[in-house]
């Protein structure tokens, strides 16, 4: 077992990195996704998303609650032996890889769409790794604080919100409000995905001071995040018609399109570069988690070095390989689903197991 | 170690600096297209209208008009392009005008689809129908208005705060296009003569022009639309016929807090749909034949007449011509959805066999200063 002390973080520090990952690039789409799916039921499948995501959260704390002082990986070499640890670790390293680098290259496509056409994305990638590394490096602590000074940053954004549907927004584009329960059901699967960021906890539980609320700081994580999907879908909704929403790739960013001040136009660009400090508590602390693995794995070296390493990697891939939204489709689409096995169907077995392996134990012991 | 990647980092930097790309595009060499305008000629080709503001001090004109032949908004934007000094873009677009005769081909619409798929494109501009030809409206100076484009953007925005005319923009146009359960209106000015607001245009649902609204048609339309304004309202009394050109059969008010409820409901196979509106007005002229009321009851009664019928008669209008410039058709989706899923593709057909009341609920809030 290893040891993590000295580098604690706070119940506030512990909701906020799991909401900020969970709150990324995903919001921009989300209305247009829910729209094609349920029509303008989306809000049905959102909550039943919560619900499922909190049951997993749960689920995954009562399975570190048991050895409050190791990670996934410690976890898996405890029950299963080194050689499974191991090979759970490589897995995670190719997940956070996926993840990070399909979240990164998203984020950089609405900045050439939107900001900078013209400038290559390698270049982009370059500027964006240099705030990276200089937060994540000093480990999570210092990565959950930024997440913590983001969430309250940002906290005007909704009003940008508020401003565009004072121009137009018409509460009957939600009704009937029970049209279509069972298809709201059946799109449960898209919406689950948007609250992943809650695995985290696998690797930085045993970093909490107060293990006690670890519970309750999940499930404060996930309803924020709930809350900002809530807010955001629901202000599309009446934003655009039922009839139109699903052409609009971003709707999120679209409907700022017509917020206009007497001094300021095209607020929506101004947004977008604001919107980047949230897209930034998605991908630092899983590259993080990454070189966290990584260091696990060798178990020697430094993590930072290994950030800068996969740092380097990405900017030589996107210099080769230059990124397209249809390809970065594929790549989310890919992520999101090992993570739904990963991390919803894999903790029910695991904690299972658990039960199991621990009576066993405790009738040996006896 | 170290040194390797600080190296890698100069390394980078330098490629940085040395690659071809950001460069800079100055304000000098922007023109900014404020008004678009596209309309058909006399043969029926494309044309396309743009302003660009001169920014030079002592100027001779202040902004500069180009008029080229194109088959889209793209392409027009290359001849205009060869034409001006800088690069046109129309990031900044004010108004887009567009040509009666263009509205009345039902493909107009998609000529205007590169304004949405750009990224970099408003999607704030007034979209106004033109009666005329638009050449009137570029080349006009207007004195007090150094910008023509300015000019046109202000008459809608302003007739607008009294209801005289709707105010759409490319956001709202794109709403009123796609919405099954709605059609577009849009301003219309005319240039026949002078540059005049003549009220509201009303297309169908493919887009094609359909009907023309006065001001007062206008005023009723966006208060059945339910919008919060300070519409003033001038009612023609049709009484006896008067030879004096001074007329006084007219009923004028402002009306306000107008609030509406629509009820939905699906009787005998057909839509039913009731409209309750209250609002409170301020009455600044009366015709002669009001003047012997005395008890206000009688007045509040009379006026809701007056206003009924002239509501009956524009929904009779546009239910004639199939067309949902309310947007009732959301109040179907709304309360009666599965008898509206069935005649959704069809609307203006359902609507037109709808019965719609409207029962007008006035309260005078003053007579005006002078009895």
């Amino acid at each position: 077992m290893r040891n993590y002390i000295g580098n604690e973080i706070t119940l506030m520090q512990y909701i906020f990195l799991i909401h900020g990952i969970q709150v990324g690039a995903g919001v921009l789409q989300l209305p247009r996704i829910m729209a094609e799916k349920v029509g303008m039921n989306g809000w049905i499948p959102l909550i039943c998303g919560w619900l499922l995501s909190s049951a997993a959260s749960l689920i995954i704390i009562q399975i570190m609650k048991k050895n409050p002082q190791s990670t996934l990986m410690d976890l898996m070499t405890t029950y299963f032996g080194k050689f499974i640890g191991k090979i759970s670790s490589i897995l995670l390293i190719i997940y956070f890889s996926i993840v990070s680098f399909t979240l990164i290259q998203k984020s950089i496509l609405f900045i050439q769409v939107w900001l900078l056409p013209g400038i290559p994305s390698y270049i982009i990638m370059f500027l964006f790794s240099v705030p990276t590394y200089i937060i994540a490096r000093n480990g999570i602590r210092i990565i959950s604080r930024y997440a913590e000074l983001v969430f309250f940053l940002m906290l005007w954004m909704p009003l940008f919100y508020i401003v565009a549907l004072n121009q137009n927004h018409h509460w009957v584009h939600l009704l009937p409000l029970f049209k279509n329960i069972q298809q709201g059901l059946m799109a449960t699967g898209s919406t689950i995905v948007s609250f992943l960021g809650f695995e985290v906890a696998f690797l930085f539980y045993p970093f909490l001071k107060e293990k006690k609320a670890a519970s309750l700081g999940i499930i404060i994580a996930n309803s924020l995040s709930l809350l900002v999907f809530l807010f955001v879908t629901i202000s599309c909704f009446l934003f655009f018609s039922p009839d139109e929403i699903t052409q609009y790739y971003e709707p999120t960013l679209s409907m700022l399109k017509v917020v206009e001040f007497r001094f300021i136009e095209r607020m929506e660009i101004i947004f977008l570069a604001f919107y980047l400090f949230i897209l930034s508590t998605t991908w630092i602390p899983y590259m993080y988690s990454m070189a966290f693995c990584t260091k696990w794995l060798f178990n020697k070296g430094n993590a930072k070095n290994y950030l800068l390493l996969s740092l380097i990697f990405f900017i030589v891939i996107m210099y080769f390989v230059v990124p397209t939204f249809p390809g970065n489709d594929l790549l989310s689409e890919f992520y999101e689903k090992i993570g739904v096995i990963f991390f919803y169907v894999f903790p029910v077995f695991l904690l299972i197991y658990s039960f199991i392996y621990y009576r066993i134990r405790g009738r040996i012991t006896k | 170690m170290k040194w390797l990647i600080i190296c890698s980092f100069l390394l980078f930097i330098l490629t940085m600096l040395s690659s071809p790309v950001g460069r800079p595009l100055n304000l000098e060499d922007v023109s900014f297209a404020l008004v678009i305008g596209v309309d058909l000629d006399d043969e029926n080709n494309l044309i396309f209208y743009t302003t660009s503001p001169v920014f030079k001090p002592g100027a001779e004109q202040e902004n500069k008009v180009f008029k080229v032949n194109a088959k889209s908004i793209r392409q027009s934007r290359e001849e205009f392009d060869s034409r001006g000094t800088g690069l046109f873009s129309s990031s900044k677009a004010q108004v887009l005008l567009v040509g009666k005769k263009l509205l009345e081909n039902p493909r107009w619409f998609s000529l205007i689809d590169v304004l949405y798929k750009d990224f970099k494109t408003t999607v704030n501009p007034r979209i106004v129908a033109i009666d005329g030809p638009i050449s009137n409206i570029m080349n006009t100076v207007t004195e007090n208005q150094p910008i023509n484009s300015m000019a046109v953007k202000s008459i809608i925005d302003t007739s607008y705060l009294r209801g005289e005319t709707v105010k759409v923009t490319l956001q709202e146009l794109h709403r009123q296009m796609f919405d099954k359960g709605l059609t577009p209106s849009i301003s219309s000015i005319s240039t026949s003569n002078d540059i005049v607001l003549t009220g509201s245009t009303l297309l169908d649902e493919k887009g094609k022009y359909s009907i023309e609204l006065n001001k007062l048609e206008s005023c009723l339309l966006l208060m059945l639309q339910g919008k919060k304004l300070d519409y003033s309202l001038d009612i023609p009394i049709l009484k006896q016929k008067e030879n004096n050109s001074i007329q006084s059969n007219i009923l004028s008010m402002n009306a306000n807090n107008v609030k509406i409820k629509i009820k939905t409901q699906y009787i005998n196979g057909k839509f039913n749909f009731s409209i309750d509106m209250s609002m409170y007005v301020m009455l600044t002229a009366l015709p002669p034949s009001y003047e012997s009321i005395t008890s206000i009851p009688k007045l509040e009664g009379n006026i809701n007449k007056e206003l009924q019928l002239q509501f009956e008669h524009l929904i009779k209008k546009i239910q004639k011509r199939k067309i949902d410039p309310i947007g009732l058709g959301l109040y179907a989706r709304a309360y009666q959805n599965n008898e509206y899923e069935k005649v959704k593709s069809d609307w203006g057909e359902a609507l037109k066999k709808s019965d719609i009341k409207v029962s007008v609920n006035v309260k005078v809030k003053t007579m005006g200063a002078v009895k």
